[in-house]
């Protein structure tokens, strides 16, 4: 599952929780997958930033060489 | 009237008696020009003496000598008598000076013959070698001509070779010896010969007006100068010479370069060729360093601007990544800060009942009647009870 797909689930989870006239199984159910799809999405959203750490590394050390100063 | 005869007949009488007299034929007839006019190289002379006087004519006067009004001449012909018109002419093939001009008049005869032969022609004469490395001097040892001569050339040139063929220059056979010596100079292989005597009366310039003197001047092998007395006089070696000379001196100043001025001018041609060449490379050594400067600068800002772009595209994907990634965590807080406020164990928990009536759930007071029967959830178990009364809150 994709993390908008997984955040779009979550918040639907979010707002049926939230309507009052939700029995507690049902709704012991939806916190139960509500925890599920912010673990997911959390999962997501923290292997994005260890990537975008990797790649931030690489394009510093990229990024740093200077234009020659004297060619001659 | 036995003896009339026409005119035709009387002159052709007399021209047969005089063509009949040898002794008319050859004559040699002395006596002053006492006019003379040259009519298409004719010369039509009348010559005289105190008593008497001849018509004469010589054709083509360009092989013999002119003379003057007034000179006193020797004229060799034969006499013609013309029957047209009944007179008499002294037909002359040579004129010559009588008396003391003599030895100039042979000179003269002898010039105008080998300059009809062609051995004075200009186009014959070679020029005198510019930088020459060996010379020949013919000319006598003794005297001041050779000293003169090494002298100049000593003075403008102390490498050029000269040689010296001793010659006699006067008297009966130095032709002989001029000859020799000119025979030794064209076998020296030399750049430039000189044929050299100083100044003296006429008769002491004799061998240089000699036939075969001049014939061999004429075909030297080598270029030769002839310097032979002083300024005003002229010898025919002058005329056969490739360069007439006025002093022995300044014969010496033909033949010989001038060492140092040329040293000097090699000197000066290589500095300034060395002085091009600088100026030529340091012209070019500055356009290609300004050349290669701009290739450097406009190199350099290429990069610089390229490095900036890059740099600013990478700040600003890392800003906008950032941001995407904090968003994200941001609504992912928010949704699990709901989830959790709405976690219903935690409400449960915190002593809070949920009530259900006909197993739906029962948020408002107001949907409960009393003889109603409800289920009331909590966290340890469940109650099950009936409604026996319900008390509203006064509506605020």
């Amino acid at each position: 599952m994709k993390f908008e797909e997984a955040l779009n689930a979550l918040q639907s989870v979010a707002n049926e929780l939230e309507s009052a006239d939700t029995t507690l199984d049902k709704s012991l159910e939806l916190y139960q997958k509500g925890v599920e799809l912010a673990k997911l999405c959390m999962d997501e959203l923290n292997e994005a930033k260890g990537k975008i750490a990797v790649i931030k590394k690489e394009m510093d050390k990229i990024t740093e060489i200077d234009a020659p100063e004297d060619l001659k | 009237m036995n003896n009339v005869i026409t005119v035709s007949q009387l002159n052709t009488y007399i021209k047969n008696i005089i063509n009949a007299e040898e002794l008319l034929r050859y004559i040699v007839a002395c006596g002053e020009v006492f006019s003379i006019s040259i009519v298409s190289g004719n010369a039509f002379i009348t010559l005289a003496d105190k008593d008497a006087q001849i018509s004469c004519v010589c054709f083509d006067v360009s092989k013999t000598y002119i003379p003057k009004k007034g000179d006193k001449i020797l004229i060799t012909g034969g006499l013609s008598y013309y029957v047209k018109s009944g007179k008499m002419t002294f037909i002359g093939h040579k004129i010559e000076l009588a008396g003391q001009g003599s030895l100039l008049q042979k000179f003269d005869e002898l010039k105008k013959k080998l300059q009809a032969e062609g051995l004075f022609d200009e186009k014959r004469k070679r020029k005198i070698k510019p930088y020459a490395k060996k010379i020949a001097v013919v000319t006598s040892l003794t005297g001041a001509v050779i000293r003169d001569i090494v002298r100049t050339v000593r003075l403008k040139n102390p490498v050029i070779d000269i040689n010296i063929i001793d010659t006699r220059v006067q008297g009966d056979t130095a032709y002989a010896d001029i000859i020799r010596g000119l025979d030794i100079a064209d076998e020296l292989k030399v750049d430039t010969v000189i044929l050299a005597r100083g100044g003296g009366a006429l008769e002491d310039l004799l061998p240089f007006f000699d036939e075969r003197v001049v014939r061999r001047v004429a075909s030297m092998q080598t270029p030769t100068i002839s310097a032979v007395g002083h300024e005003t006089d002229f010898s025919l070696t002058d005329f056969a010479a490739d360069l007439r000379a006025a002093t022995p001196t300044a014969a010496a100043e033909a033949a010989a370069y001038n060492y140092y001025e040329l040293i000097e001018n090699i000197a000066s041609i290589l500095a300034k060729i060395d002085n091009d060449c600088k100026r030529v490379f340091e012209g070019k050594q500055q356009k290609y360093r300004l050349f290669a400067e701009s290739i450097v600068h406009k190199s350099k800002n290429f990069i610089d601007k390229n490095v900036a772009q890059v740099r600013n595209i990478a700040a600003q994907s890392y800003f906008n990544i950032s941001n995407k990634l904090t968003l994200n965590t941001h609504i992912l807080d928010k949704l699990t800060d709901k989830l959790n406020a709405d976690n219903p164990i935690n409400l449960i928990k915190k002593g809070l009942f949920k009530i259900e009536r006909d197993g739906k759930a029962a948020t408002t007071v107001k949907d409960i009647k009393v003889g109603d029967s409800i289920s009331i959830f909590s966290y340890e178990g469940k109650l099950y009870a009936k409604v026996e009364k319900v008390e509203l809150k006064k509506e605020q």
